[in-house]
């Protein structure tokens, strides 16, 4: 039986390779020489601890893919910690990795810790889809989302209410927001310069009582909960 | 032929006759292209061949058939739903057999939908594999010298040959 997958193109054996987790990516280089470097270009960095025996060995891994593959094929970063906890720095040192690059999707999930976000970590021309689970944002400098379709941010802390009010007023072709399990003083008022205008949102899973209703005006689906 | 023609006759490569209505191979950008060409030139005793042997295209213009409906006019999640799950009894297929000549198909008729499908199946199938299963599976031969094996090793200290 002749080796038929290995006869088919690369951007075919790149489809197929983004479908898998990074791990999985790497071994495969294992496989023959036609596979030796394919996973130097991944269109996708997909980590789970899950996969991993070890906190320590999880860490190396990302440190050495991230050393070692071509982060301008890059496209989409999805970082899930279920069961470890690993330290900020590395977190840090990680997504500074990533922010010279033109990602369009970033996923960074931590179940079991908050992350201490950098003030300058809205910073992505090109990011249209972030997913955000497990931070504290205490301080926010300039943002700059200007492509951003698509946020999440599930159980994130934020020193204050005029924090998440300023994130999102930076956030004007939002299509998609959904908002769980935040933890926000509050100390609301909706002042109309810091107030965000939604126009083009079509989807809302969002805390109730958050925002004054005009701003969901376009909304096609909203579902309010309670904070 | 008019304009109004609801189905059209291809060839396959090994030279059968296959109809698919017009609506199913609007999925398909080289499918449309060829669609025009039947229904506005002159000429239309020409069938068009399709360069997908005929095993293949009877699976991909069965996919076509059953998706044209909701990519043409849009459908409840609940046709989504039932969409999927027919997709997944669809990809259950002879491996060696077919799933290559899906691929290529898929990718040589430019069907987004099918092409990601059938990437996704082949990826499921590497899942949580070790590499010799891998190779098993697709029948990779190891063409790496034992001095090779031995530099990716040292490379990769956490994946295996095995």
């Amino acid at each position: 039986m002749e080796d038929r997958i290995g006869g088919l193109p690369d951007s075919l054996l790149f489809h197929i390779l983004s479908f898998l987790q990074t791990k999985d990516v790497v071994a495969t280089c294992m496989l023959s020489k036609r596979w030796r470097h394919l996973w130097r270009l991944p269109s996708k960095l997909h980590f789970d601890d899950r996969s991993f025996p070890s906190v320590e060995f999880f860490v190396q891994f990302i440190d050495a893919a991230l050393r070692l593959v071509r982060l301008n094929s890059v496209q989409m970063f999805v970082l899930k910690c279920e069961r470890f906890s690993v330290l900020e720095v590395e977190v840090n040192v990680w997504v500074n990795a990533l922010t010279n690059y033109k990602l369009t999707y970033l996923k960074l999930h931590f179940r079991r810790q908050l992350i201490l976000l950098p003030s300058s970590f809205f910073i992505y021309n090109t990011v249209s889809v972030l997913k955000l689970t497990g931070f504290v944002l205490v301080n926010l400098s300039p943002v700059d989302l200007p492509s951003l379709k698509a946020l999440h941010l599930k159980n994130v802390k934020f020193s204050n209410s005029k924090c998440i009010a300023r994130l999102l007023s930076y956030c004007l072709h939002l299509e998609e927001l959904v908002l769980k399990g935040l933890k926000v003083r509050f100390e609301f008022e909706h002042r109309e310069d810091e107030c965000a205008r939604f126009e083009h949102l079509l989807f809302a899973d969002v805390p109730a009582f958050l925002f004054p209703m005009e701003v969901f005006s376009n909304v096609q689906f909203i579902y309010l909960r309670q904070l | 032929m008019s304009s109004s023609v609801e189905a059209i006759t291809v060839l396959s490569s090994d030279g059968d006759e296959f109809k698919i209505t017009v609506s199913a191979a609007k999925l398909s950008k080289p499918l449309n292209w060829m669609l025009e060409d039947v229904c506005f030139s002159d000429d239309c005793d020409e069938v068009p061949t399709i360069e997908v042997n005929s095993k293949t295209l009877v699976k991909v213009i069965e996919y076509c058939e059953k998706h044209a409906p909701r990519a043409n006019s849009g459908a409840s999640d609940s046709d989504a739903e039932e969409l999927k799950k027919w997709d997944i009894e669809f990809m259950k297929m002879d491996v060696k057999d077919i799933l290559f000549h899906i691929l290529m198909a898929a990718n040589y008729l430019h069907m987004e939908g099918l092409y990601d499908l059938a990437c996704q199946t082949a990826a499921d199938l590497m899942k949580g594999m070790t590499v010799s299963q891998i190779r098993k599976i697709f029948h990779i031969k190891n063409d790496f010298s034992s001095e090779e094996q031995e530099q990716l090793r040292r490379q990769h200290p956490g994946c295996s040959f095995d």
